[in-house]
């Protein structure tokens, strides 16, 4: 993507392929080619060079069969892509991301098309690896609840930024009118209501 | 079959039969794994313009078609990312403009058919030492960019947007490949012959395609499968007395039915 105006640094570096490695991006849009010869493994190890991998160095292995079961997929290493359910090959995404070991993760919508246990089972993965990296993780998504229970700071935007802050500051009932376009009642907000393990 | 080893133009057909056999394949796997087998159709066609200037000019004709045939890929390959038509349009239509020029340049030729001929079907016989220095120099050519660029060209043939978060060139690194596509085709011509080209290319990596679900895979068979089907073809038609890049494609042919039979579709949806 060509930048509009002004300039993209990554920890205080310009943009080049060396430095894109220290990010870990799962796409919410999955654009694969279907008919592509490829294992899970491939995929993983992809992100670990930045590449399309041949043969895989013992410890390249190692490493991705570890991020693998990070995300609890380690079964799949060596499984056909064109074979594997959206949440299983949305598991070997992130599983991509986390192999570089990014101090920075971003995630575009991760639980589109997933079912609701793999859902809360992605949301705890990305929470963990959060804690456990001491990583930077941005994560775009429509799902205002998982937003609330799964961030220290939310942006709230509807084509302009309607509120940068804590979940509870965000998520305050002219916000959401605001984000949500909605005119002449007000909603009952859930989360007070909600508990969430 | 030993005897004739001993004739040079047995030798070069061989030589240049394994060089074919190896760049043809090789890019093979990102062609059927792009979609973009009419390339090569389009390629061998410009190719056919190239050499019919060539001969037109009365000048070595691969000094022209490398050229002629580098520019129309790099055209189509530039065409398909400035337009919203798809490749296959481009193609279409730089193919055919290429192909009528081919033609009007072979009727201004006088005494024209033998050498056309050659280059339209293939023939073994025609294999000259700067065929084979050419074919020689782009395997080398081949085998230097592949270091970087195998991985790079299947990563944005798995997935362009993908690759594109971790490599910068992608439209760079297309315009080579494009570039040294162009020049196996070229290459390839008198030994194989313009109509059989995409087919030579196709084959060998679709086979592989067939019993493998690993792309480093399919493209160390692709390779076997090609080298193996040069050698065995160009054998068979000393042996049978027949056009050499005709008797290989049928050989791919044999080896694709099988691969398809024996091959693991579970693999492969």
């Amino acid at each position: 993507m060509q930048t509009s105006s002004g300039d993209v640094n990554i920890f205080g570096s310009p943009l080049n392929e060396k430095n894109l490695k220290k990010i870990g991006y799962v796409p919410q849009v999955k654009t694969l080619e279907r008919s592509f010869p490829a294992v899970a493994m491939d995929l993983v190890a992809a992100g670990l060079r930045g590449t399309w991998p041949g043969k895989l160095k013992a410890e390249e292995q190692a490493k991705c069969l570890d991020a693998l079961s990070k995300v609890g997929a380690q079964h799949l290493a060596n499984r056909s892509l064109s074979n594997l359910s959206g949440g299983e090959l949305q598991r070997v995404y992130i599983a991509r991301a986390f192999v570089r070991e990014p101090k920075l993760l971003i995630l575009d919508e991760p639980v589109t098309g997933v079912d609701h246990n793999a859902e809360k089972d992605i949301h705890h993965i990305i929470d963990e690896y959060n804690h456990d990296a001491s990583a930077t993780v941005i994560l775009v998504t429509h799902d205002w609840e998982a937003a609330y229970h799964h961030s220290d700071k939310v942006l709230l935007l509807n084509n302009r930024i309607i509120c940068f802050g804590t979940p509870k500051e965000a998520f305050c009932a002219d916000n959401m009118r605001g984000a949500f376009e909605h005119v002449g009642h007000k909603h009952e907000m859930i989360f007070g209501v909600h508990n969430h393990d | 079959m030993i005897e004739m080893l001993e004739y040079p133009f047995v030798q070069r057909a061989i030589i240049a039969g394994i060089l074919v056999g190896f760049l043809g394949s090789w890019y093979g796997v990102f062609i059927v794994q792009r979609k973009m087998s009419f390339l090569g159709t389009g390629l061998a066609h410009a190719a056919f313009g190239g050499v019919a200037l060539g001969l037109l000019l009365e000048t070595e004709p691969l000094y022209v078609a490398v050229p002629f045939t580098v520019i129309v890929s790099l055209a189509i390959t530039r065409l398909k990312e400035k337009t919203k038509l798809e490749s296959d349009t481009s193609i279409g239509i730089l193919f055919a403009v290429s192909a009528a020029l081919g033609i009007i340049f072979i009727s201004l030729k006088q005494n024209y058919t033998a050498d056309a001929f050659t280059y339209l079907f293939g023939s073994i016989l025609a294999v000259m030492p700067v065929d084979l220095f050419l074919t020689a120099l782009v395997t080398l050519l081949t085998i230097a960019f592949s270091f970087k660029y195998w991985g790079r060209w299947a990563y944005a043939s798995f997935d362009r947007d993908l690759s594109q978060t971790d490599m910068k060139t992608i439209r760079a690194d297309d315009y080579i490949l494009s570039t040294l596509i162009a020049l196996t085709i070229v290459v390839s011509v008198k030994l194989v012959g313009i109509v059989l080209i995409a087919a030579f290319i196709v084959i060998p990596a679709a086979s592989a395609r067939l019993v493998t679900n690993r792309f480093i895979r399919m493209t160390v068979i692709a390779v076997v499968f090609g080298i193996t089907s040069a050698i065995a073809g160009l054998w068979l038609s000393f042996e049978l007395d027949l056009p050499g890049g005709a008797v290989i494609v049928l050989l791919q042919a044999v080896i694709f039915i099988v691969a398809a039979i024996v091959g693991k579709p579970s693999e492969l949806e």
